[in-house]
């Protein structure tokens, strides 16, 4: 029985004695020295979010080409995206951040006053490449004047667009809409033919006129027809909140309404997300949908399968009775990806010189595409082809996960069609020329009030909206839900972000 | 029907449970088997039709992927690992501690039972968990995760309070013949428990099978990640991801029939371990006094 | 009748052997022995931690730690108490909480005193198997199945409603029905584990009580309520007063999933709030406050429960 009484603390202890021996927590002290002299292989590590359970093998030949050419030893912390937050948290507070990460705009700007990151400012002029990748004010962006703390992360400010299916245009007898001439009105005709008139031939009601998420996704053209703003909106040099729009704010929900009265709008919108709607559109129930150009293609060859006539194009916004239109802009470079501030020079210079080569397009290309030969080779003819082992090595990982140059186009693969190049190109071209752009965007993380109770205030607006939409009650109910959000922390928000405007613009 | 037993035979009423207890059954069934049959459907069957049991063009596709997947099948290993050896750790510390704690006339007993419920109301938080584990260097090993959920006070109390249901007579018949308290503990005691050793056998096998959160804080390698990081991966597409200017087609997505084959792998195992332990906890563990 | 028979202490000799041989500390040293593994694992994994409720009290900045940052006192707290709406996410916290004790928790009671009323062994395990399936879905895919099936347009449910000449219905974005989705799909996912503890206890119940029940003419459900339900009481209570603290706590993740702007004067509770002002922003001071005065309300509940079972002479928790 002593046996047992042994075994039992022997084993406890062992957990213990096993585990402390096994120290692997936590960044490897570099080997700090003679700098000046020949170069010294450092460790680095960098950590990206990633999804979809994907990561690089530990011998992927882009980490091995890294370590040869900057003379370190590259580790890639793969983090569940989802998760990505938490992990930070307790890096920061147990001192293991790595070399090398992103923030969202919240921590950046927190984080900033701790000396987390390293101040890029005075280093910038000798990296050229990495410097002249993005625009000075996205590099600005969300910094205090004189410094740049991190890298903005980018990518197109103005991806989306609504896409139509032009087989149901067809099948209902409507003509494809004239880019100048198409205003809301044409729009509600065209949901209502998509709605009543059995766009896709099956005989049955089987297609909804329009959808909407229940945080009013799919509808942002409509917003800015009507004139609300996207977020915030600039009024004689001082930042009005698309909460203070009451007329443009019925109109637009008016329009919503209507559309749900007449039986247009999906009846279950309320429970439904962003994802859901994809859903109804990849499925062929819904015929409008806000989405991107390598989006385009994808889902035309899944619609194609449920419907072989099925032709998806893209619709230019609609334009509101004020004559205004625009497609979603998102603001670029508020996610920036930061350098630890505590680890010596030497690394720190280092991680640079390979974001520098990163941003060049030699960089860009390997990030994108791998190596010739091994990911992609080049035909008799000129033409380039994909290997199978992009299939399992993804080269493009780090490059969707973490940081790309400016305006990259995510989807341009080197062995890529160059008419579909050429088609993403005239579809981002389409979008731009309707820029709907939020005018506080990147310094709302400046405000406090806004990190504290936006999101709260915004989803109890969002209840009165929905209302009215569904008809529960009645337009007038704006007012009251106005004068709500301002009281209870609206106003506070647009003093701060006014005050913020000031400071930083 | 010729076990209808002991308790004297009422037809009415055996006739009533049996069909309560089939229609709750066909209410779990059938969404149940909606998920399995998904994943042998094509993804346009799953678009298109809503809900459906039977697929019309069946395809092993999802299967043949995700057993070709060296992540999923690496995850699955990690799990087995985390399971088998967490759940030994746990039931071993759990029934130790929890028969210690059954003795009324121990010492400081109140005092660390209160202890014991009072970590089930007052925890310290992620942060702190983390700095503590850190501090003993098991950060990147099982341990951290082992370690973190050793003992689950609910199992912890449930089981001591089955231990004190043990009648003293039975202890002190032991004593008689020389039995130390270790003994006595292996050889009257632990089959005495075999019912509730199983019960929380499973309960802690499930737990460490379900482990998610401890695993992507504690464990800087994806690769000794476990199956429900992967499972949980697949499934939930955060908002997030759509805010992070990912351009999401350039990153593989599973398709539904993907999605629903990992569920239907990943609950596999632990439905084929439900047989054995049900055979025992069936036989009953005795909790409370029995009165009469 | 209880067990409460104590044990004969010899008193204790004087003399190091004495104390050694002695009846009590030979019988004690082992046991504290045993309790021992588990005793560190919680100084060291669960009360060590502890200290981490201090960020409450603070404006916790993970650079600067514990020690390092600035002290705000009650801060966080009067600013959860004065939160406009801190009484709606109070009643709805204890709503939900109410349903979930008056019809979750005797669920799997009812289902377990069911199953053990079944003698045909290959349908008994073959239930018991298959209930306890759900356990392992997770939220997301329950809560996608149920608007799969309930989807007013294109649902199976309502496709089934309006082959039975019924009107269709629409449950899912209607804040009414909110509760009741939430309940029904907890019940639907853990009935059959939960059953688990339950089913345990049954099988121990000794056969000769029910044979002397018929003997003495008691119906089948006489036996359940004299004998099959007596056998679980001390059980029942243990999860009860449990239940109990952790009451104003509700799963996060299935709430969020049901949520919408619709219904959130129903499903807006403390969890679902500070998601949005707290772990969002890596407030952790803030979160940690509410997760305090989460657990003193569970601390009050718990220790009135057990002062209550123990009054009536049962063992409570501690």
């Amino acid at each position: 029985m002593i046996k047992w009484v042994k075994l039992s603390i022997g084993l406890s202890l062992l957990f213990l004695v096993v585990a402390c021996s096994k120290n692997s927590g936590g960044v490897e002290p570099s080997k700090t020295g003679d700098t000046a002299g020949k170069r010294e292989v450092v460790a680095i590590t960098l950590m990206p979010p990633s999804w979809d359970g994907l990561k690089w093998r530990d011998d992927h030949p882009i980490i091995e080409y890294i370590n040869k050419k900057f003379d370190v030893k590259l580790k890639i912390m793969w983090t569940d995206g989802a998760t990505y937050k938490d992990k930070l948290n307790v890096l920061a507070a147990s001192g293991n951040l790595p070399d090398s990460y992103r923030v969202e705009p919240e921590n950046f700007v927190a984080w900033q006053k701790e000396g987390a990151f390293l101040d890029l400012e005075p280093l910038l002029p000798n990296y050229p490449t990495l410097s002249a990748t993005y625009p000075d004010e996205t590099w600005d962006l969300l910094n205090p004047k004189g410094n740049r703390y991190g890298m903005p992360m980018g990518t197109t400010p103005i991806r989306d667009s609504y896409q139509i299916r032009e087989d149901w245009l067809e099948n209902v007898g409507i003509p494809m809409p004239k880019e100048d001439s198409f205003t809301v009105d044409d729009f509600y005709k065209i949901i209502k033919a998509f709605g009543t008139a059995d766009p896709n031939k099956s005989g049955k009601k089987d297609t909804l006129g329009f959808s909407i998420s229940n945080d009013l996704g799919n509808s942002t053209q409509l917003k800015a027809a009507f004139g609300l703003a996207n977020g915030w909106q600039l009024v004689d040099g001082k930042l009005i909140s698309a909460y203070e729009q009451p007329k443009e704010m019925k109109d637009y929900l008016g329009f919503l309404h209507k559309l749900y009265a007449e039986d247009l709008l999906d009846k279950d919108f309320i429970n439904k997300v962003g994802l859901n709607v994809y859903g109804d559109f990849q499925a062929g129930r819904l015929g409008i949908y806000t989405s991107y150009s390598a989006a385009l293609r994808s889902d035309s060859e899944k619609l194609r399968s449920i419907q072989p006539s099925a032709k998806l194009v893209q619709l230019p916004p609609p334009i509101g009775p004020s004559g205004l239109r625009g497609n979603p802009t998102k603001i670029i470079g508020d996610n920036k990806i930061v350098i630890n501030g505590t680890i010596d020079k030497d690394k720190q210079a280092r991680i640079l010189e390979i974001y520098d080569w990163w941003a060049s397009d030699e960089g860009t290309s390997i990030m994108l595409n791998g190596f010739e030969d091994s990911h992609y080779k080049k035909n008799a003819d000129g033409n380039y082809e994909v290997l199978p082992l992009t299939e399992t090595d993804l080269p493009r990982l780090m490059t969707n996960f973490f940081f790309a140059r400016g305006g990259l186009n995510h989807s341009a693969f080197i062995y890529t069609d160059p008419t579909l190049i050429d088609f993403d190109k005239a579809y981002l071209a389409n979008n731009e020329k309707y820029p709907y752009p939020n005018a506080a965007a990147g310094i709302q993380a400046l405000s406090p009030a806004y990190q504290e109770k936006w999101k709260n205030l915004d989803i109890k607006f969002r209840e009165t909206q929905l209302k009215i939409i569904i008809g529960k009650e009645p337009m007038d109910s704006l007012e009251a839900a106005i004068s709500e959000w301002k009281t209870t922390g609206g106003d506070q928000i647009t003093k701060e972000i006014n005050e913020a405007y000031q400071t930083y613009k | 029907m010729k076990k209808l037993d002991i308790r004297g035979n009422e037809k009415h009423f055996d006739l009533t449970i049996y069909f309560i207890l089939i229609i709750w059954s066909l209410i779990i069934i059938i969404p149940v088997l909606y998920v399995f049959m998904t994943s042998f459907a094509s993804e346009k069957e799953y678009l298109t039709r809503g809900f459906f049991i039977i697929p019309r063009d069946w395809t092993m596709q999802a299967y043949e992927y995700l057993l070709g997947n060296n992540n999923f099948l690496q995850s699955f290993k990690n799990a087995i690992l985390i399971t088998a050896i967490g759940t030994f750790i746990s039931i071993s510390m759990t029934t130790l501690m929890a028969y210690g704690l059954s003795k009324k006339w121990l010492k400081g007993r109140s005092l660390m039972n209160f202890m014991v419920v009072f970590t089930m109301l007052f925890s310290g938080g992620m942060i702190p968990t983390y700095l503590v584990v850190n501090s003993l260097g098991m950060i990147d090993t099982f341990w951290a995760i082992w370690m973190t959920s050793a003992i689950a006070p609910f199992y912890l109390i449930v089981m001591r309070s089955f231990f004190a249901s043990i009648p003293y007579e039975l202890e002190e018949a032991a004593r008689c013949d020389g039995c130390g308290e270790w003994r006595m503990f292996i050889s009257i005691i632990l089959p005495l428990a075999k019912a509730a050793i199983a019960t929380f056998l499973l309960f802690y096998m499930v737990g460490y099978w379900s482990t998610y959160f401890s695993a992507v804080l504690y464990l800087n390698d994806p690769s000794k990640w476990p199956l429900q990081v992967f499972l949980r991966q697949m499934l939930i597409v955060n908002e997030t991801m759509e805010e992070s200017s990912v351009f999401m087609d350039a990153v593989v997505r599973y398709t539904p029939g993907a999605k629903m084959a990992a569920i239907v792998i990943s609950t596999l195992p632990m439905m084929l371990i439900y047989p054995f332990v049900q055979k025992h906890f069936n036989k009953g563990m005795l909790l409370g006094s029995v009165k009469g | 009748m209880q067990m409460n028979v104590q044990p004969k202490l010899q008193p204790v000799s004087k003399g190091l052997k004495h104390i050694i041989r002695n009846h009590y500390l030979r019988r004690t040293i082992p046991i504290y022995c045993m309790i021992l593994p588990g005793l560190l694992y919680f100084i060291i994994f669960k009360y060590i931690p502890m200290f981490g409720v201090l960020i409450s009290f603070q404006n916790y900045s993970p650079f600067r730690g514990v020690m390092g940052s600035d002290w705000v006192g009650l801060e966080h707290f009067t600013r959860l108490f004065s939160e406009q709406n801190f009484l709606v996410l109070l009643k709805n916290t204890i709503m939900l909480n109410l349903i979930d004790i008056l019809f979750f928790f005797p669920a799997p009671i009812l289902f377990a005193l069911l199953l053990n009323e079944i003698r045909l062994k290959w349908f008994k395990t073959s239930v018991q198997t298959l209930v306890y399936l759900p356990h392992f879905l997770s939220m997301v895919v329950i809560v996608g199945i149920t608007s799969i099936l309930f989807s007013t347009e294109f649902g199976g449910v309502n496709a089934l409603l309006e082959g039975l000449g019924l009107s269709r219905i629409a449950i899912l974005g209607d804040p009414e029905a909110f509760r009741w989705i939430w309940l029904f799909q907890n019940i639907w996912k853990e009935v059959g584990w939960s059953a688990i503890i339950f089913l345990a206890a049954l099988g121990s119940i000794d056969p000769a009580l029910y044979e002397a029940a018929v003997v003495d003419g008691a119906k089948r459900w006489r036996q359940i309520w004299h004998i099959t339900l007596p056998s679980l009481v001390q059980v029942i209570l243990i999860l009860f007063i449990l239940r109990l603290g952790s009451f104003i706590d509700l799963g996060f993740e299935h709430i969020f999933l049901l949520q919408n702007p619709l219904n959130l004067s129903v499903s807006e509770v403390f969890d679902t709030y500070i998601y949005r002002v707290g772990i969002l922003q890596g407030q952790f001071s803030y979160t940690t406050a509410v997760g305090l005065f989460k657990s003193i309300v569970g601390l009050v509940l718990i220790l009135s429960a057990n002062f209550i079972v123990k009054r009536s002479d049962r063992e409570g928790v501690f």
